[in-house]
């Protein structure tokens, strides 16, 4: 009797215990308010301008609010800083760029880590590409590599600033063919493109997006993607020219540290449904976008691939 | 002539009352973001991405761009009443246009500057109808060592605008240079001057300066003399007159041909030419002494500048896709939200949407002046309104503005921080046009610098090789000489007076 | 202390001249970046020294040459003074409190506080005024210009 006393008041015990642990790692219900879209960079911009296009689809499928709101500064260090800063209960989200969340804490402190971000989706890529102007005396990128075997350092390449994707694919690029370029760093693309079109560098390390708007005066020479870009279908990889350099600015969204997984799994989704919306692709493929529909997993392997590469370039800029 | 029969076109589809009821929602939120300072066209254009989304092309980009110009009409407005330029090129229209104020003649001075908005805007849009194929290379021509030249020259204006004392306009830019070096260097993402701080990380923007230094210390100031109305002035004119306009249209017409030709520049900040355009008119002006003072002339001939400038921006637009600021850029967000890319292959497939837009930027400008003329009278009343009732108002919208600009309260501690430094530049008698002058030219040049040598491998013979930079240094050179020489004149006139005074 | 302009001059400068070379040391520990051309480091030394040089300059230019020295500052008086103080400190509460309190709480509070010690106005008149700049706060800002405000307790209203 005694014994069945001692084991009923255990069984309540475990249960009880059972029963507010399950309570504990209950769903909260989530959203239940609206929910924060953080841009790092300037309105209008490409993050900002994808935002805005997936903002009407995500209150859609989360039955709330999504306000749109910005963090500048830093190259995208400042928002980013914040973000990890802030409570992982969901309402606050922010565009996320790589390889900017992957090469930014490798510079320099920053007030996060890479890892520290967790990825949610990503949703777009911008491949890189080499591209001169149309009056340029260089058909191809085997006579590029060829004019700068002949006058080293001589021929400029511009980028959008240092420690960027731009300047990791320049020195990515001096290091396979064995050649040496004049990087010049400009304060974003605007500028970058801008003093191209002018004839101020002889060619540019340029996103995929921005070299379409002006595939009127200029040649791209080769694009560093695993294939072809539909924007140049006439121009080919690196790859195929036998040099391994796929390089791309990838956009997507993060959320702050130790944020539930089932936060995670619900804006996964939500943000999944949209990317693989056959009009939105259509829509992004227009602009000059190479659309994407990575997983919270795929994405995480995908910074963790790439943070492997970096690390090595990034110890040749820093010594 | 071809021109001429696509802009009639262009105002055939303008003209419906669909369009014209967007260019009106256009220019009146435009003035709306333009009269609050520190909310600029920006923001209101990126806050009706959303909303144009719904609209066909032509309605949208009609509205965004009648907010781009529209804001420039009310830029003046809080510079003029209350001392507070709402953006770094309104702030030798606060330096003219409050004194103005002062003695009563703060209506004439916003008459004025709408007018000059008007006439300058206007004759911006004819240079952008019949001259943009021609002028729009010039947007190219300007590669780093260009750049630096130009605000190699824009820092030589801080000799004309220190007033009375050079060392202490030179101190004062200094110290502006320094403030914008903090955060992080544009081009090697490295951090500097920050002391291990996130907010420094991301930089001290020049809006939450200009506020502290303008709005802030002006509260400060009338606080301490425990002001009853600012304007103590007897006789009050509220409206310009026929001399006004007579004494103003000249350099209304000069600002107008050198704010377009400056605004087909990109990377040229709206800034530099209203500081240069003052400068300019400092100069040539029958009465310099009046600078300073509340010269008229000198309000029109910024004012007009703005908007010539922001319609001058429209031709590296439309004829590249290449933005020349911010506001730009989020109105060329408009145009790709549309799938539609400016350059030369869209005005070859939609010549139709271009010339609408263009000839909608006429029919913008004349709504904004019969928008604007007749609040003149009512906006100069506001300056009737006590201080201490007013001095609250002041500070609410300039600190909410601050705000809202990168949504960070550091700036507005930065805003308080600034009107103390501003209050105390104020007695020991630094000027504050420099400081301003020289943190929104920092970026540019030390960037423009660099990257010019490393196009010239650390050559600095590469700012005198190519001519346009060549040509801007020479141009510097002769102005510091001219404005030191011109300075020791004034010296020698004032002691000359002294003496004969006594 | 510092009642004339030389007094002045001699205080700025040597208190820019300071700044001037806090900034040239701090600019010796920046990065130095990527190498080539560019040192990030470079400008802001140049400038430290600069001010360094002006301030020092300044200084002893008013020590020496005792200009200014018959030019009074126009400080206030200890009235002015109290008015001074009292006008910053409720900006600094008014920018200290928007964040956990709103902007719209604290536009009332602040702009009723104003008008009333200032303008000596029944609190009726104070009170009055600040409502409708609150309300035009909430009005343009929040409403007509969407912007993301704190609000605090009255987040319900965004």
């Amino acid at each position: 009797m005694c014994r069945s006393k001692w084991s009923l008041f255990i069984i309540v015990c475990v249960s009880l215990a059972l029963l507010t642990g399950y309570g504990l790692a209950q769903e909260k219900p989530y959203p239940t308010k609206s929910v924060t879209y953080l841009v790092t960079f300037d309105p209008g911009g490409q993050s900002d301008r994808e935002a805005r296009r997936q903002q009407p689809f995500l209150e859609k499928s989360l039955g709330q609010k999504v306000i749109v709101d910005y963090k500048v500064g830093g190259g995208g260090a400042l928002g980013w800083s914040e973000l990890v800063r802030s409570q992982p209960d969901g309402y606050l989200m922010a565009g996320i760029n790589i390889p900017h969340i992957i090469l930014q804490p490798m510079q320099q402190q920053t007030g996060y880590t890479t890892d520290q971000i967790i990825p949610v989706a990503l949703f777009q890529r911008t491949p890189l590409a080499l591209a001169v102007l149309k009056t340029s005396p260089y058909k191809t990128i085997q006579e590029f590599i060829a004019a700068a075997k002949v006058k080293p350092s001589d021929i400029s390449i511009g980028g959008s600033g240092t420690f960027s994707g731009h300047h990791v694919a320049t020195l990515r690029f001096q290091k396979m063919t064995g050649t040496k370029f004049n990087y010049v760093p400009f304060t974003g693309a605007a500028p970058q493109i801008t003093a191209f079109l002018g004839g101020h560098v002889n060619a540019v390390f340029g996103n995929s997006d921005d070299l379409v708007k002006y595939s009127g005066d200029i040649r791209v020479l080769a694009v560093a993607d695993e294939n072809r870009f539909f924007g140049f279908p006439e121009t080919p990889t690196f790859k195929e020219s036998g040099i391994d350099i796929v390089e791309s600015i990838d956009r997507g969204i993060g959320l702050p540290p130790k944020t539930p997984d089932y936060i995670v799994k619900k804006l996964e989704a939500a943000f999944l449904q949209i990317a693989k919306d056959p009009a939105i692709q259509e829509q992004m493929k227009k602009e000059g976008f190479v659309p994407l529909a990575l997983g919270s997993q795929a994405s995480r392997a995908y910074i963790e691939k790439m943070t492997g590469i970096y690390k090595d370039i990034v110890k040749d800029i820093k010594k | 002539m071809e021109a001429w029969s696509s802009l009639m076109g262009g105002f055939a589809a303008a003209i419906s009352p669909y369009n014209l009821m967007f260019a009106l929602i256009g220019s009146i939120a435009g003035t709306l973001v333009g009269v609050l300072p520190g909310l600029g066209p920006t923001a209101a254009i990126a806050m009706l991405l959303p909303l144009a989304s719904h609209l066909d092309p032509a309605p949208a980009i009609i509205m965004m761009a009648a907010i781009y110009y529209g804001a420039m009409y009310g830029g003046s407005t809080t510079s003029v009443l209350v001392n507070i330029p709402g953006e770094a090129s309104s702030v030798p229209t606060a330096m003219e246009g409050y004194q103005l104020n002062l003695q009563g003649r703060g209506g004439p001075a916003l008459g004025i500057s709408a007018i000059a908005s008007f006439a300058a805007g206007t004759m911006g849009v004819i240079g952008l109808t019949f001259f943009a194929p021609v002028l729009a290379r010039t947007a190219l021509a300007f590669g780093p060592p260009e750049y630096f030249a130009l605000t190699f020259l824009g820092v030589s204006l801080v000799v004309s605008l220190s007033g009375r004392d050079l060392g202490k306009g030179l101190l004062s830019a200094l110290v502006g240079l320094l403030t914008a070096v903090i955060g992080l260097d544009p081009l090697t993402g490295v951090t500097r001057l920050t002391f291990g701080s996130m907010e420094l990380m991301a930089g001290i923007d020049f809006v939450p300066i200009i506020m502290g230094l303008f709005a802030i210390s002006e509260i400060l100031v009338n606080a301490e003399k425990e002001t009853k109305c600012i304007l103590e002035a007897k006789r009050i004119e509220w409206l310009p007159t026929w001399q006004d306009i007579k004494d103003t249209w000249a350099a209304t017409i000069r600002s107008g041909v050198i704010g377009f030709l400056a605004g087909l520049i990109p990377g040229c900040s709206p800034a530099v030419t209203s500081f240069m355009v003052y400068d300019l008119e400092k100069r040539f002006s029958k009465h310099p002494e009046k600078f300073g003072h509340g010269a008229i002339d000198a309000v029109a001939a910024v004012e007009g500048s703005n908007n010539a400038t922001a319609s001058g921006g429209f031709v590296p637009l439309l004829a590249f896709g290449i933005p020349s600021g911010p506001a730009l850029a989020v109105l060329l967000g408009g145009f790709l939200m549309y799938g539609l890319q400016p350059g030369p292959r869209l005005m070859q497939e939609q010549p139709a949407l271009l010339w609408t837009i263009i000839a909608s930027m006429y029919i913008g400008n004349v709504m904004l002046l019969v928008l604007n003329l007749p609040l003149v009278g009512l906006w100069a009343r506001m300056a009737l309104i006590p201080f201490p009732i007013l001095g609250p108002i002041i500070a609410v919208c300039t600190l909410i503005g601050a705000y809202s600009l990168r949504h960070s309260f550091f700036d507005l501690w930065i805003s308080l921080l600034f009107g103390v430094i501003g209050y105390l530049m104020r007695k020991f008698e630094f000027p504050v046009a420099p400081m301003v002058l020289a943190t929104v030219l920092a970026k540019l040049m030390e960037t423009s610098y660099m990257q010019s040598l490393v196009m010239s491998k650390g050559s600095p013979l590469i700012f005198f090789t190519r001519p346009i930079s060549a040509a801007f240094i020479l141009l510097t050179l002769l102005s510091v000489a001219s404005g030191i020489w011109l300075r020791r004149q004034a010296k020698v006139k004032q002691v000359e007076l002294e003496e004969s005074d006594s | 202390m510092l009642k004339t302009q030389r007094s002045g001059d001699i205080a700025c400068g040597a208190f820019l001249a300071l700044l001037g070379l806090a900034a040239a040391w701090a600019s010796t520990t920046i990065d130095e970046g990527a190498g080539g051309h560019l040192h990030p480091r470079n400008f802001p030394l140049l400038l430290g020294v600069l001010l360094f040089i002006g301030g020092a300059g300044l200084a002893v230019h008013a020590l020496i040459a005792r200009t200014g020295a018959n030019k009074a500052i126009g400080w206030p008086d200890r009235r002015g003074w109290k008015f001074w103080g009292i006008a910053l400190a409720a900006l600094v509460l008014y920018v200290g409190l928007s964040n956990p309190l709103g902007f719209l709480i604290c536009t009332f509070f602040f702009v009723a506080g104003f008008i009333w010690y200032f303008g000596r106005y029944s609190p009726i008149v104070a009170v009055a005024w600040a409502l409708g700049v609150a309300a035009f706060v909430y009005v343009v800002f929040i409403w007509l210009l969407d912007l993301t405000l704190p609000l605090g307790p009255l987040a319900f209203l965004s």
